[in-house]
């Protein structure tokens, strides 16, 4: 499954599969980020670590 | 032309002139966000074909709060009270159709939901598109 997440500029990072934008607000300018993963998405966490995604399952 | 008696045969090789050549459905898709309480999220969601095709779409949506089940979907779940959220929409968005220079190959919807007092919230979004369209093999490139 492809996703995309989002590092928005509140520093809040949402998460979306193909076909879905995802903004907080008019002032938001999310950076999108391509990421592969198979784990469902209700089952998803990620965290930000440096430059780096961390992504893991609840 | 003679008219069809209540006594003949009716016609048996007529064909069925339906939509189900061109009815399709598309992947589930879904989205999460955390919400505290006065932030927002406008999610839009779009499905689109080569642009030779055109494509009529229907989106169907649910939210959950929390994690899905049928008592956290917003509105109507038992466990979701429904005065601490403010949700607009969805729409099929007319502005983007426009910018898009009369874009018959793609459909866009928006949604936006505001948490006012629910506390930090996850929020999930589903969503399927039911289109119709010359061909299958939609995508959902923006």
């Amino acid at each position: 499954m492809k996703l995309t997440a989002f590092l928005h500029t509140d520093g809040n990072i949402s998460v979306a599969t193909e076909g879905i934008k995802i903004s907080r607000g008019t002032n938001d300018k999310p950076e999108e980020i391509e990421i592969e993963n198979s784990i469902p998405i209700d089952k998803i966490q990620i965290k930000k670590k440096g430059k780096k995604l961390e992504i893991t399952s609840k | 032309m003679r008219r069809i008696s209540q006594r003949d045969l009716l016609p048996i090789a007529v064909k069925s002139r339906n939509l189900a050549n061109f009815n399709f459905g598309s992947e589930e898709g879904s989205a999460q966000v955390t919400l505290a309480n006065t932030e927002q999220v406008i999610i839009t969601s779009s499905i689109s074909q080569d642009q030779k095709y055109e494509i009529f779409g229907n989106n169907y949506i649910a939210v959950y709060i929390g994690s899905i089940a049928p008592e956290n979907e917003l509105p109507g779940g038992s466990a979701v009270n429904e005065s601490q959220w403010q949700v607009i929409g969805p729409f099929f968005s007319h502005s983007s159709w426009n910018s898009s220079g009369f874009a018959r190959y793609i459909e866009y919807s928006k949604l936006y939901i505001r948490n006012v007092s629910a506390g930090s919230q996850l929020v999930i979004f589903k969503n399927k598109w039911r289109y119709l369209s010359p061909r299958e093999s939609s995508t959902s490139n923006f």
